[in-house]
């Protein structure tokens, strides 16, 4: 499964926007550009699937805050989306806006589902009409009118986030919010490893202590401990040492780089839905940077080529070495209102450059900077 | 739009505050311009060919320094082995860019704090323009240029820790094209200003 297609109007900071998605997408930006406000679009779809409109709503702290600000007059937030699944084509249509009178709630404005060309659902219909409650739930959260297009919702809830701090993966206690639904922070890690099939779980590890140890030479065996005395499990390593017994080392020793490698890849081994990955080369070396675009790539093909969107700043993840295509990439560029993405072979003054054989992160880092940025310059001067 | 690839921070802040001045005095317009700096002219010299193909549609500035080689000529010659097309405007700085910024004497010693007597009079016959600045930011009355232009004392860096933001704010806010041209008349500077302006954006 996955989004071909994706339309955002009053998303955020984009105002309009229409891009193709490919089956393996990275998304680059300036700081604050809305890289990760795009993928919120998609995790906005997984709450509603998962926990209404509502939730999903005032999660993300109310409808003021999700519309752009460049929405002059109240408008509807929009989002559009088309689905692949093996044979079927799915679109799914979204309009919300704020309830004009009473508790403000988000109300729809529509909703559409269509199969393979075919209309299931469009509201508003004439019940809605009537009753404004009716409007307050989409029909994808509510198990008794999305039996025609379950399958849709469960495509939603299949769509995966990961965005690993490696603190808090050692210490999730730490972080009591956990607000957003089961979302990749990283405090649910070890409880995932832990609640995988006894099989699945040592496959799985194994398979990560392979690469593992290609990227740390120290390190020699990943395990997950049995429970403890206060109840908790821990991922364990051995190292190698000079002494005659080896280092044994938890996740509350590990490096952040080790945190963040376990938990990309335990990300990529676990579901087979769509997953939006934030900055998967942060902590990690140049060296082990270069090697992820084929490393998602092929554990991409083994789940049954699994959708991955990927947000990022790192030049050496665009090597072209990797076989990324200019339609893989997509760039954000902040206007004076709203934001705009395009695919990089989308944009006429790139395409000189890239018919020429430039090198993906010059083209990318020169056209998504801010004009702005030399004055920083200046700035830095006066210090 | 315009491809400008330069071999230094430095070089970029200078090629737009030409195109500024020649929009400017000429009434010339420049609007999108689109920098590349390529870290050092070898770099450059390996992409020659892909800058001549931009060229065939778009204008095209490359700048290099001439640095310590013979003459400029001699440079043109490594960098362009092929036919170049009329829109790719190929200068080279004698013997850097620092060069056009001493020939605005009595402004960069101003910037640079130091008595304009130690400025040098003929900014083309400099050896070394980086040495020269180095030496000479040494002995400013102002802290920042000590600090910032030179390498420390015992450093291996090739320049200061602040040398091209420091030099930019210089290019940016005090120096004046007019009199370096002037100072530069039918030289490096005054030619690729000249250059500069003809061309025509399709």
């Amino acid at each position: 499964m996955r989004f071909t297609h994706i339309t955002l109007r009053n998303w955020r900071n984009f105002k309009k926007i229409d891009v193709d998605l490919t089956n393996r997408v990275f998304i680059l930006g300036a700081n604050a550009s809305g890289k990760s406000n795009f993928l919120d679009a998609f995790r906005f779809l997984k709450d509603i699937a998962n926990n209404g409109l509502q939730k999903a709503m005032a999660e993300r702290g109310g409808i003021s805050k999700v519309r752009s600000l460049c929405a002059r007059r109240p408008s509807d937030i929009e989002i559009e989306v088309i689905v692949e699944e093996k044979n079927t084509i799915w679109q799914y249509e979204i309009g919300i806006l704020q309830e004009p009178r009473g508790h403000r709630r988000p109300i729809l404005s529509r909703e559409v589902v269509v199969k393979n060309g075919k209309t299931l659902l469009n509201r508003l219909d004439s019940d809605d009409n009537i009753d404004i409650e009716l409007r307050t739930q989409t029909a994808l959260e509510q198990i008794s009118e999305n039996a025609d297009f379950r399958e849709l919702a469960n495509i939603f809830k299949k769509i995966s986030y990961l965005h690993i701090v490696p603190q808090i993966i050692r210490k999730p206690k730490l972080f009591p919010w956990r607000g957003k639904g089961d979302d990749y922070f990283g405090w649910t890690l070890i409880k995932n490893i832990s609640s995988t099939s006894q099989k699945t779980q040592k496959s799985r590890l194994r398979k990560i202590e392979k690469a593992l140890i290609k990227i740390v030479p120290q390190l020699k065996e990943l395990k997950l401990t049995d429970f403890d005395d206060a109840g908790e499990r821990h991922l364990e390593v051995r190292y190698k040492h000079w002494r005659k017994r080896d280092a044994k080392q938890n996740e509350l020793e590990f490096s952040d780089g080790t945190l963040r490698l376990i938990g990309i890849f335990w990300a990529l081994l676990e579901g087979r839905g769509p997953l939006l990955m934030e900055e998967p080369e942060l902590y990690l070396h140049p060296g082990v940077i270069k090697k992820l675009p084929r490393l998602i790539h092929r554990l991409q093909k083994s789940a049954g080529d699994r959708q991955v969107l990927i947000s990022t700043h790192s030049p050496d993840l665009l090597l072209k070495g990797n076989g990324i295509g200019p339609e893989e990439i997509l760039l954000l560029k902040p206007g004076e209102e709203a934001t705009d993405i395009h695919a990089l072979n989308d944009i006429e003054e790139l395409k000189p450059l890239i018919e020429n054989g430039f090198e993906y992160s010059e083209i990318v880092e020169q056209y998504t900077k801010p004009d702005t940025i030399e004055q920083l310059d200046l700035f830095i001067n006066q210090l | 739009m315009i491809y400008i690839f330069v071999e230094d921070e430095l070089s970029q802040a200078i090629v737009n505050k030409l195109l500024d001045y020649l929009e400017r005095t000429e009434n010339l317009e420049f609007p999108d311009r689109a920098f590349y700096n390529k870290n050092g002219c070898g770099n450059i010299k390996r992409e020659m060919r892909k800058y001549n193909k931009i060229a065939r549609t778009y204008p095209v500035i490359v700048l290099v320094d001439l640095n310590a080689t013979e003459c400029a000529p001699l440079k043109k010659e490594e960098f362009i082995d092929f036919n170049k097309n009329e829109k790719l405007i190929f200068r080279i700085a004698i013997r850097e860019v620092e060069a056009w910024l001493f020939a605005d004497r009595k402004n960069f010693a101003s910037f640079l704090g130091v008595r304009i007597d130690r400025m040098p009079k003929k900014p083309e016959e400099i050896a070394d323009p980086k040495k020269l600045l180095f030496d000479i930011s040494r002995k400013s009355q102002k802290r920042v240029i000590k600090e910032d232009i030179p390498p420390e004392p015992g450093s291996l860096a090739s320049i200061g820790k602040n040398y091209n933001g420091r030099l930019k704010e210089f290019v940016l806010q005090y120096w004046d094209i007019n009199i370096a041209r002037n100072v530069l008349k039918n030289k490096s500077l005054d030619k690729a200003l000249n250059a500069f302006s003809s061309i025509r954006l399709p």
